[in-house]
């Protein structure tokens, strides 16, 4: 599972972006708004203080000084009072105006002659100065400047630091330029003046930021976060603290989410989806309770069913004239099909072999009244077609659901040899003589048990000598399906039965299941599975039969 | 399996197709009885059916049941092997097959 963040952190990531990009822009607008109110400030400072000059200094005396820059000897000039007191006159300017430079120039094509400065230092320009224009800015106004037209502020940060420089034309009355007085103020200052505004904006900006990030921050966690939570402790907790108790309120049931918003909708969804839920739980639990004793009674009702069928091998440890083994492999808990076998009286034996149609419990309750019906209606010397068609009527009786049964049943009398039958439907028995092998009997068949009222039933007969074998079973074996849907068929019955023909029952039966699980496989089995083998193995001597 | 049903007036012609065992029977079971009312000829095409269990059985034996009442049943196009299975069962006694 990815890390969780919570989305507090996210939202207030987001605020803190978004903060940043606008205090950016809001900085940047601030800044360039400031700036150019600045130069705007400086230059109108620049020109009062050059008009201020202007104004001080006599056109005539002005005049004179710039028409003799070129050829005059500074030395004498500089010296005559006159110039000095025009020059302390400018100090006095400079110096009540805090600026860096003042000095007034005349202007040519290349570069500009120096009239006044008032610079003192080792690096002030005499008068008659010739200094040629710097790249770039001076020398791009300076067709502008020979003309005596008004030229803007020029920023510069060369030899002299950082400047910004005011150039006043000094145009005579007569319309002669005169020069330019030029004013040079630091831009040291304004530099530290805009960072300082800089610094302030970004520190209010981020002060303001994180104010509100934390405002937000504590608002958001009180009607999001918290709710959230409080949901998430209390349906975490839902099976944990689920008790028995109904008394004990549950966490879902004790929220109190008062947002007036979706969050509230949700808790309240909330608790009704535990109340639903709780409702739906206790249902299933009544169902599977109620599935648990289902199945609990369908195991007691597939014993019962199962001990209904004689399964006690050897059956007659003390019969000598017969051998009888028999399996059934019930498909569901419990089947339809059902074999039986019992002395009908001491020399006769009676085997049944049936199959009720249909499965589960409907067939399970018909088989068992079939089965006592066949075996208490089976009496000594009683004609076996009387039998079937006797239990056929009253089985018509009890049948609602139209279930029917398909049975065989034979009656060997141990002293004859000769063995007696009823067909209702049922498979063909398989005979094997002694010394031959197993062939299906080709039997009249009767209509099926319980199928319809009235029907009359026939009895069969044939004669067994000892050694002579009888299989017989139901629809089960032979459509026994693999997993290609192939049906296990008579032809692989026949060919089993007659590979282990010469074994006891109890060795055939096992023989040809394990035969039918090896063409099965792993395909699941539909019906029940049942057989059963009886080997008439010696007669009976005449008169131990005598009741 | 599938069931082509087709009811002209009093005749109900049911074509089927496939198996008819335990999980297919009571879809026919079904069948008959929505349709059944008032038929006075069911005639059921086994053309196309593969295999029939006793599930299937029973309920032809139910149809057979309710048409002795109403009229008359008839199952057509039957192969060998389901023949084999009615003649087993006694079944070929009491059905009507053409």
């Amino acid at each position: 599972m990815p890390k969780i963040h919570s989305i507090r952190t996210k939202i207030v990531c987001s605020i803190v972006l978004f903060a940043l990009v606008i205090s950016t822009v809001l900085v940047c607008v601030s800044y360039f708004t400031y700036k150019s109110t600045m130069d705007e400030h400086y230059d109108t400072l620049g020109n009062n203080v050059a008009q201020t000059a202007i104004s001080m200094i006599d056109e005539d005396v002005m005049l004179e000084y710039s028409r003799g820059v070129a050829f005059a000897d500074p030395q004498s000039t500089m010296a005559s009072q006159e110039y000095q007191s025009i020059i302390t006159t400018l100090d006095n300017i400079k110096e009540s105006n805090n600026v860096l430079y003042l000095y007034i120039i005349y202007p040519t094509e290349s570069g500009s002659y120096f009239i006044f400065d008032t610079d003192h230092s080792k690096d002030s320009c005499p008068y008659g100065y010739y200094m040629e224009y710097y790249e770039g800015s001076f020398s791009k106004i300076a067709h502008r400047l020979v003309r005596g037209e008004t030229v803007p502020a020029v920023i510069s940060n060369k030899d002299y630091g950082w400047i910004i420089s005011i150039s006043h034309p000094y145009i005579s009355s007569g319309g002669e330029l005169i020069g330019y007085v030029c004013v040079d103020i630091s831009m040291e200052q304004v530099v530290r003046d805009r960072q300082a505004f800089l610094l302030n904006c970004i520190l209010v900006m981020a002060v303001i930021t994180v104010i509100f990030a934390f405002v937000y921050m504590f608002v958001f966690n009180k009607i999001f976060v918290g709710p959230i939570k409080q949901m998430t402790t209390a349906t975490a907790a839902f099976v944990s603290d689920r008790g028995d108790d109904d008394r004990v309120l549950s966490p879902i049931s004790l929220l109190k989410v008062k947002t007036n918003d979706e969050l509230q909708t949700l808790c309240e969804s909330l608790k009704k989806m535990e109340l639903d839920l709780n409702l739906h739980i206790d249902n299933l639990k009544n169902i599977t309770a109620e599935k648990e004793r289902i199945g609990a009674e369908l195991n007691v009702a597939t014993h019962i069913q199962e001990s209904m069928l004689p399964s006690i091998f050897p059956a007659f440890p003390d019969r000598q004239e017969f051998d009888i083994y028999a399996t059934m492999n019930p498909a569901k808990e419990v089947g339809g099909d059902f074999y039986d076998f019992f002395m009908v009286d001491e020399r006769h034996l009676a085997v049944v072999m049936a199959d009720v149609s249909g499965k589960g419990v409907p067939a399970a309750l018909f088989m068992v009244i079939g089965k006592t019906l066949i075996k208490d209606h089976t009496q000594p010397g009683r004609d076996l077609g009387d039998v079937f068609s006797e239990i056929n009527n009253l089985l018509c009786e009890s049948n609602s659901e139209g279930l029917f049964i398909t049975a065989f049943e034979g009656v060997l009398n141990l002293v004859t040899g000769e063995f007696k039958f009823v067909n209702a439907g049922h498979e063909l028995p398989f005979i094997c003589p002694a010394g031959g092998g197993f062939e299906s009997y080709k039997i009249n068949p009767g209509f099926v048990l319980a199928g319809m009222e009235g029907i009359k039933y026939t009895a069969g007969s044939m004669m067994l000598s000892p050694g002579d074998k009888v299989f017989q079973y139901t629809d089960g074996v032979t459509e026994a399906t693999n997993g290609d849907g192939k049906l296990y068929g008579m032809d692989r019955l026949s060919l089993i039965l007659n590979t282990v023909k010469d074994k006891a029952p109890g060795k055939i039966l096992p023989a040809v299941k394990n035969d039918i699980d090896l063409f099965v496989g792993t395909a699941p089995q539909f019906d029940d599975i049942t057989m059963l083998c009886l080997e008439f193995k010696a007669k009976m001597a005449e008169s131990e039969g005598v009741v | 399996m599938t069931i082509e049903k087709n009811l002209e007036e009093t005749k109900l012609t049911l074509k089927l197709d496939g198996r008819l065992d335990t999980t297919t029977a009571p879809m026919l079971e079904d069948e008959i009885k929505a349709s059944i009312a008032g038929v006075q000829k069911l005639e059921l095409d086994f053309g196309g059916l593969a295999y029939l269990s006793s599930a299937g059985l029973r309920v032809l034996l139910g149809a057979q049941k309710i048409m002795n009442q109403q009229g008359k049943m008839i199952i057509r196009n039957v192969n060998d092997t389901i023949m084999e299975v009615f003649e087993l069962t006694g079944f070929s006694k009491i059905l009507t097959v053409e």
